[in-house]
């Protein structure tokens, strides 16, 4: 088995290397991610550094949210809305296989079916593995620059890392799946921006309307709600603060429910891949 | 017979539409032989079933090794429709990408066979910027990669100049001297008789023949004739043994006779000793595309 994946990991490996998107897209990634948060805390830094009572209120309310250990939290949240980037790479990696017919060579060439798809679970899981680093180095470094040298605490929200890995991979298979389904990188770009952005903010608000808050269950929404929005808010009153306890409290639950969606997703993809014509 | 294909009842059909209809036939081990069949016919549904890209409604696929064990893949180097690769790559590392997932061939191999097919010189280009005919010939260097005991190739000379498809056709003959089995599928008859040692044909999804192309040939002879009294010379051989019909057309007598059971020189004897002097005698074996022609319409 760890062989088998070894051999695939290779074969993609000598796929990927060599396509200049996937080092432009990589590229952006590397730059956008960082200049993201750059521009997030210079916004804070502008509200919160000098001495006027504005500005003293201000980061009195606020805190300050790039130091640790609020920083993994503050930083996947921000990080987690450029998976768009990423999304696009791993869309290209599927279409590409079928606009060139090299799915099908590959199986004529003597994979097995599995071992194709298996070959794009693998490159799914690369690209979040890099944006999980860029956005771990981003974390690392704003929280060390914010935190005066006090690293007693600095692990404390660690687990931000792992959680904002397994969403970036949940939302990157959807993205995967949309690319496997519709075939063309343009159509599947189309409908994931649209989806992303547009009808799936739409369904969640009817739903917490009128829906009991079913719209959590939806594919982007349930994984989001892993990385809830820093609590700054929760200061206010106690309404808040217990609104944005239940939320932290709700992490696990929505953490379970992305996976499960995840599984879903690649086990559809392994099961239609293992049935159809190529 | 050594066999190393058997195929078994195959079925497939797209929708309403059967591609194929219980197919069945067995391919000699070191045989050439040819799918034959007009457009549409099931030759590219049959291919692809054979390789697993395809799925079969019925029916069974076996492929089988010398020691009669199933035949590993890596034996096995095909090459179907159009030539399937990574645009933004070199031809070179296209072939890399098929001797890492097949384990056919070492990086010399790829060298040569790149060298064998005349793609040395542009190895190193992007295979985007390849003509029809030298993406062609990667296909088929793809196929060829590593020496398999079986190649599957289908229209394997389209797309390339006279000269490239003399060359291919060589590159067959040599290859099954070699005693390579090679599977291919074409609507080139002349192509297919040049090389072909077995051929099964194709119509609308259903097999009307297969079989060796000598045996498949030999079912009928034409014998033109010609002598001084055409009708007392189609009298004479209306009797005579294995001749199964005679027409005079124009100035001389065409005889349908059942194929290798009539000898010319014993006709030639037999009329002379009757009196009658022939002026020609001429046997016309039928070209594949006339019995290619006369099965499928």
């Amino acid at each position: 088995m760890l062989r088998n994946i070894i051999h695939i990991s290779k074969v993609e490996w000598m796929k990927i290397k060599q396509y200049p998107a996937w080092w432009i897209l990589i590229g952006i990634v590397a730059l956008s991610y960082p200049a993201t948060i750059v521009a997030a805390h210079s916004v804070y830094a502008n509200a919160t550094e000098g001495t006027s009572d504005a500005k003293m209120l201000a980061k009195m309310i606020l805190g300050n949210p790039f130091s640790f250990p609020n920083a993994w939290q503050t930083i996947a949240y921000f990080s987690s809305y450029f998976v768009l980037l990423p999304a696009i790479l791993v869309i290209m990696l599927i279409t590409n296989e079928f606009q060139y017919k090299t799915h099908r060579q590959n199986v004529i060439d003597g994979w097995s079916r599995t071992q194709f798809i298996t070959g794009k679970l693998i490159d799914v899981f690369i690209i979040t593995l890099w944006v999980t680093l860029i956005y771990f180095l981003v974390a690392l470094y704003f929280g060390a620059t914010n935190s005066n040298g006090n690293w007693y605490d600095a692990w404390t929200e660690f687990y931000f890392v792992g959680l904002f890995f397994i969403q970036t991979f949940s939302q990157l298979s959807i993205a995967f799946l949309l690319g496997f389904l519709l075939k063309r990188a343009f159509m599947a770009m189309a409908f994931l921006v649209f989806y992303y952005m547009v009808l799936e903010n739409i369904l969640v608000g009817v739903a917490k309307w009128k829906l009991n808050d079913w719209g959590r269950f939806l594919p982007f929404e349930v994984s989001d709600r892993m990385i809830p929005a820093p609590g700054f808010y929760s200061k206010f009153s106690d309404d808040m603060k217990n609104s944005y306890e239940l939320t932290l409290a709700k992490i696990p639950e929505h953490t379970f429910f992305t996976l499960c969606i995840t599984l879903a997703i690649w086990l559809i993809c392994f099961r239609i891949f293992s049935r159809k014509d190529l | 017979m050594d066999i190393t294909l058997q195929v078994s009842s195959i079925s497939k059909s797209y929708g309403s539409i059967q591609a194929l209809k219980n197919v069945s036939f067995s391919v000699p081990r070191g045989s050439v032989f040819g799918i034959l069949g007009p457009n549409g016919s099931g030759k590219s549904t049959l291919l692809g079933i054979m390789l697993q890209i395809l799925q079969a409604n019925n029916g069974t696929i076996q492929w089988v090794s010398k020691e009669g064990k199933p035949l590993s893949r890596n034996q096995l180097g095909a090459f179907l429709e159009t030539p399937n690769f990574y645009h933004y790559m070199s031809g070179y590392n296209n072939l890399k990408i098929t001797s890492a997932i097949s384990g056919r061939g070492t990086i010399a191999e790829i060298d040569a066979i790149l060298d064998q097919l005349k793609l040395a010189q542009r190895k190193n280009s992007k295979f985007s910027t390849y003509s029809l005919g030298m993406k062609q010939r990667l296909a088929i260097a793809a196929a060829l990669l590593g020496n398999p005991s079986i190649l599957i190739l289908d229209e394997p000379t389209n797309g390339l100049d006279p000269e490239g498809i003399a060359e291919i056709r060589n590159l067959i003959q040599q290859l099954a001297a070699q005693g390579t089995t090679i599977i291919m599928a074409s609507h080139l008859l002349d192509e297919v008789e040049k090389v072909c040692t077995h051929v099964a044909i194709l119509k609308k999804g259903e097999l009307l023949t297969s079989g060796s192309i000598r045996d498949l040939m030999s079912g009928e002879e034409i014998i033109h004739l010609d002598a001084a009294d055409l009708i007392h010379l189609q009298q004479i051989l209306q009797g005579y043994p294995g001749i199964a019909s005679t027409k005079i057309e124009g100035d001389s007598l065409k005889v349908h006779a059942i194929g290798g059971a009539v000898q010319l020189d014993e006709i030639n004897r037999y009329c002379f000793q009757l009196g009658i002097t022939l002026r020609q005698l001429t046997l016309h074996k039928k070209s594949l595309e006339t019995t290619f022609l006369e099965l499928t319409h």
